[in-house]
């Protein structure tokens, strides 16, 4: 890994420090100006107005109005996003396109600890630790960031922000089951919360199931349990500390020879430490994380006579005695990362944010590598970002980040934004550049199957389904967008529009490979290869709405993205569905009862690995609410998934309405 | 589809032209000419959007009134020295503007805001000009209390020099139907979040009122979190604590503050000069954070609702 970079940001951080900071009181700022985060149930980083970047956020209410019951679903709540299911248990998230199962285009972010999974790349929404209770809120940027969430904030990032541990004092639980046997859906949460001076504990439990598909049977079983600790010292100095840990077992197979029945299962554990200090003008952060993910699917194949037959066209091996194989699918991934940020406000106009971060992942896969060694990635990371309030209603917010990694040469990812404030309106623009370096198995990857034949072969067969090609280098993103953001009929109305077009560069992508037939058996080779393929350009506009009246009573919020996208490569072209929204919202009658309910389109178009359009389809979710009791938050809900009957998905049709009752309360 | 990007390039100029009408409505003020000869200096510490919005209320306010309306920042004083010795009037916008026009020692009317209680007092301004505090009147805060959440007891931290006369204070409170333990603290010495712990155990609500030893940048996220975590709400004198996560603010917006500087001024470039030194805020707004509210289990009225009931009860 180089170094120079390194020094040379050290050096930069250095000068940074010695920088005075601003140390007037101003009792305007004081008054109008923003306070530090404190209770996540508060308030925003940044107020939208001045965000640099489109950001969608999904609240508390809104996750309740959805009737939502996994992490997955609730990402449908903002402009341009897709959710799809391979399997039932294994879900898929994109933002506009170049969707595919192991997504690795997406930042996903839980209190600042990135978890993206090393091995296949993407994130395990499946058996994530997380219970959608905990959440607070989900804050999406849609759009590169990478100089501020560094790499994988590519097409989008999703950060998931829990509640501190003080706003959940006591007991809290919740139960839900589906009524019909079919569907299978089962929720349990428990969290007790409790604290001692200083200290705030939440202890989070929770177990989910799903019964899946009915063709194959793809259903989940997911327990779950987090424990978060947050400490005040000294008054300014804020520590908190996150572990948790998930256990997963899922069924896979569609009962083929080379995918048979079974069950795969899965661990996933994370350790998340962080430090803050908040002095007078500057804030300081240290955080350390840790994601580990052991996978286990180990099976032995049916016969392969048949497969092997029509693979290579010799009828030869339908006539020998049945053989099988061993295939293992096991994977264990580690990302362990650190990461030193400050921010300092320099003066009254400006403040700037730069830090550190290292990261290294580890994985040890045969099924990914074709052996037993642990392959390792290094990266370092280096960001600054400088936010000037001009003093005539301009804000320009910029910023850049260097990426160093141990496989592929230094980037350089930047961001210029231009924001205009106005009373009720801010006009941005944005140019923003990000890279992606490839994933280890797109590194050094080799997925091989080997059976051995018996007599009269009398030898192994191999047949290779992927191997690295040297010299793959990253994707990089350059976009561009203008955007307004607006507040009407006294804040109760919040609006956003933004029109943009972006380029994927260099976009990696699997290649088939076709070699000349094995010189000594004959048989035909092919296999994958990630290449850096060609360009894709995307384009289109993005609403989004959100409105509240009557203290919070009546709300109605939606969003809607028209997008255009020119590939090299149709299936990437294919990948991006022209229209997509959605409209949700509630209404209180009376006291105790709220209804709410969101309806879903999205145009036809194809997941980029699956080579097959996916109908358009609209789905609607709908949510009664019954307040039992106001002192304990009792609740009883009743809430009707898919609505509007089955949809297309990701490979099949199956999804089936489905009624729920859901009952909580806090005690 | 291949229309896609011409209807977007529609759309594009849509924005601009929203924004353009923006700005030039943010840009645009009522000028009507009348024959005088007065002139009103507006001087400011910084070009922020607190200050821009009551500079329109007083442009708006007052452009009737006076021949000339000059906006400077405070670092441009020393070059219109001699034009700001011809001034009916100056006004200064914080803390700043206001002692870089003291240091001027120019014979002028003064009228200063954007200035609390506590930096009054440490940094007093010259003699004869007038003060417009950002502090609300104590009375309104402890109605606000009494609106808000119903508690009796009311814990207020306070520095020596801010501190309330203890006499003076048992009255105001007693008007008001409620009990306040005031606590003085020495912030070189004591941890405020300690303190704040302290007086929480005898009281239903921390009163926060503007005194940046104690309540800044560095003890706010642990005092907030201290009280939260004793389920007891915070009642502030800023909008930033309420979004932060305090319960509720009473406070004076950018535009009031500019209303009440026209109220001074227009009768001062009259000859009506102002009789005291100082006056505290004349009116007021309320913010509600209302998932603070629901968290605490309290049913906040609406803001509108708070305000007239506050109106009614005290009368400025």
């Amino acid at each position: 890994m180089s170094v120079r970079p390194v020094i040379r940001f050290s050096l930069l951080l250095t000068c940074l420090l010695a920088l005075p900071a601003a140390a007037d009181y101003r009792a305007e700022d004081d008054f109008y100006g923003e306070a530090p985060i404190v209770l996540t149930v508060s308030r925003l980083d940044k107020p939208l107005a001045e965000s640099p970047a489109s950001v969608s956020v999904i609240d508390r209410q809104m996750i309740r109005d959805s009737g939502a019951t996994s992490l997955s679903e609730l990402l449908r709540l903002a402009p341009g996003f897709i959710v799809g299911y391979y399997y039932d248990n294994s879900p898929v998230v994109t933002y506009q396109g170049l969707g595919a199962r192991w997504m690795r285009r997406l930042q996903v972010l839980i209190d600042g600890r990135s978890v993206f999974v090393p091995s296949y790349g993407g994130v395990p929404w499946n058996n994530l630790p997380l219970l959608i209770e905990d959440i607070e809120r989900i804050e999406i940027t849609r759009g590169p960031n990478a100089v501020t969430y560094g790499a994988n904030a590519f097409l989008a990032t999703i950060n998931i922000i829990t509640r501190h541990s003080a706003e959940d004092l006591g007991h809290a639980a919740s139960g839900a089951g589906s009524l019909d046997r079919d569907s299978g859906i089962g929720h349990v949460y428990y969290r007790y919360g409790g604290n001692n001076e200083d200290l705030d504990w939440r202890l989070s439990l929770g177990h989910e199931e799903d019964a899946g598909y009915s063709v194959p049977r793809d259903g989940k079983r997911v327990n779950k349990i987090n424990l978060r600790l947050d400490y005040l010292s000294a008054y300014n100095r804020f520590w908190s500390l996150q572990v948790g840990f998930s256990s997963s077992s899922v069924n896979l197979g569609d009962g083929e020879a080379t995918d048979p029945v079974r069950v795969e299962e899965t661990d996933h554990g994370y350790f998340n430490g962080s430090w803050e200090a908040i002095d007078d003008d500057v804030t300081s952060r240290i955080r350390l994380t840790l994601s580990r993910q052991d996978a286990d699917d180990h099976y032995v194949t049916g016969t392969l006579n048949d497969f092997i037959a029509e693979l290579t066209g010799d009828p030869t091996f339908q006539l020998l005695p049945p053989f099988v194989t061993d295939v293992d699918l096991g994977r264990d991934s580690t990302r362990s990362e650190l990461e030193l940020y400050q921010n300092r406000q320099l003066n009254e106009a400006v403040q700037i944010n730069y830090g550190i971060g290292l990261r290294n992942d580890r994985v040890e896969s045969f099924y990914l590598f074709n052996d037993r060694s642990v392959h390792s990635l290094d990266q370092s990371r280096l960001f600054g970002s400088l936010e000037w309030r001009t003093g005539n209603g301009w804000l320009l917010d910029t910023g850049i980040m260097l990426e160093d990694s141990s496989r592929t040469d230094t980037e350089t990812s930047g961001r210029l934004s231009l924001i205009r404030l106005f009373d009720r309106h801010s006009l941005r623009m944005v140019v923003s550049r990000a890279y992606r370096n490839p994933i280890l198995w797109e590194l050094e990857g080799s997925t091989t199957f080997d059976a051995y034949i018996p007599p009269p072969i009398d030898r192994n067969y191999y047949l290779v389904i992927f191997r690295a090609r040297p010299g793959i280098d990253a994707e990089s993103i350059l976009s561009r967008e203008i955007g307004l953001y607006s507040r009407w009929m006294d804040d109760q109305l919040t609006t956003d529009i933004k029109l943009f077009n972006y380029r994927v560069e260099d976009q990696i992508t699997v290649e088939e490979i076709s070699l000349n037939p094995d010189p000594v058996t004959g048989y035909p080779q092919q296999f994958g290869q990630a290449v850096n393929g060609g360009n894709t350009r995307v384009r289109g506009l993005e609403l989004s709405f959100n409105y509240s009246a009557a203290g919070g009573r009546t709300r109605l919020f939606g969003g809607y993205s028209l997008v255009e996208a020119d590939s090299f490569d149709q299936d990437s072209e294919d990948s991006f569905p022209m229209h997509t929204g959605f409209l949700g919202g509630h209404v209180n009658v009376g006291e105790n009862q709220q209804f709410s309910g969101v309806w879903y389109h999205v145009g036809r178009f194809s997941w980029g690995d699956r080579h097959r359009f996916t109908d358009s389809y609209d789905k609607l979710d709908l949510r009664w609410a019954y307040l039992l009791d106001a002192e304990h938050a009792l609740r009883v809900e009743l809430i009707g998934k898919n609505l509007l009957g089955d949809y297309g998905d990701y490979v099949k049709y199956d999804h089936q309405t489905a009624w729920l009752v859901r009952l909580s309360g806090e005690f | 589809m291949k229309y896609l990007w011409r209807y977007c390039r529609v759309h594009l100029l849509l924005i601009v032209l929203i924004g353009m009408t923006g700005a030039v409505g943010a840009a645009d003020t009522p000028q009507e000419p009348v024959p005088s000869m007065r002139s009103l200096w507006i001087i400011s510490s910084s070009n922020n959007r607190f200050f821009r919005r009551s500079i329109r209320r007083i442009e708006e306010r007052m452009a009737a009134h006076v021949d000339r309306i000059v906006k400077i920042h405070s670092d441009e004083i020393e070059q219109r020295r001699d034009d700001l010795a011809q001034a009916s009037l100056i006004v200064t916008l914080g803390a700043r503007a206001m002692r870089q026009i003291s240091a001027m020692d120019l014979d002028r009317p003064l009228l200063h805001a954007y200035l609390t209680r506590y930096q009054y007092l440490s940094d007093p301004p010259l003699p004869g000009s007038h003060s417009l505090l950002l502090d609300q009147p104590l009375e309104r805060h402890l109605r606000f209390n009494r609106e808000l959440t119903g508690a009796r007891n009311i814990g207020l931290l306070n520095v020596k020099m801010t501190a309330w006369d203890t006499e003076q204070l048992q009255q105001l409170a007693r008007s008001e139907g409620v009990e306040v333990e005031q606590k003085l603290i020495d912030p070189e010495q004591g941890n405020p979040v300690a303190e704040v712990r302290k007086i929480l155990q005898n009281n239903d609500n921390l009163l926060a009122l503007p005194v940046p030893v104690l309540y800044n940048r560095k003890t706010l996220k642990g005092i907030l979190l201290a009280a939260y975590r004793l389920r007891k709400p915070v009642l502030s004198y800023s909008p930033a604590h309420v979004r932060a996560g305090a319960l509720g603010a009473l406070y004076a917006t950018p535009e009031q503050i500019g209303d009440q500087i026209a109220d001074v001024a227009l009768p001062w470039l009259l000859g009506q000069a102002p009789t005291t030194a100082h006056e505290l805020a004349r009116y007021f707004a309320i913010d509600i954070n209302r998932q603070v509210a629901t968290a605490l289990g309290i049913h906040p009225p609406s803001a509108e609702q708070l305000q007239q009931a506050i109106e009614d009860a005290i009368q400025p």
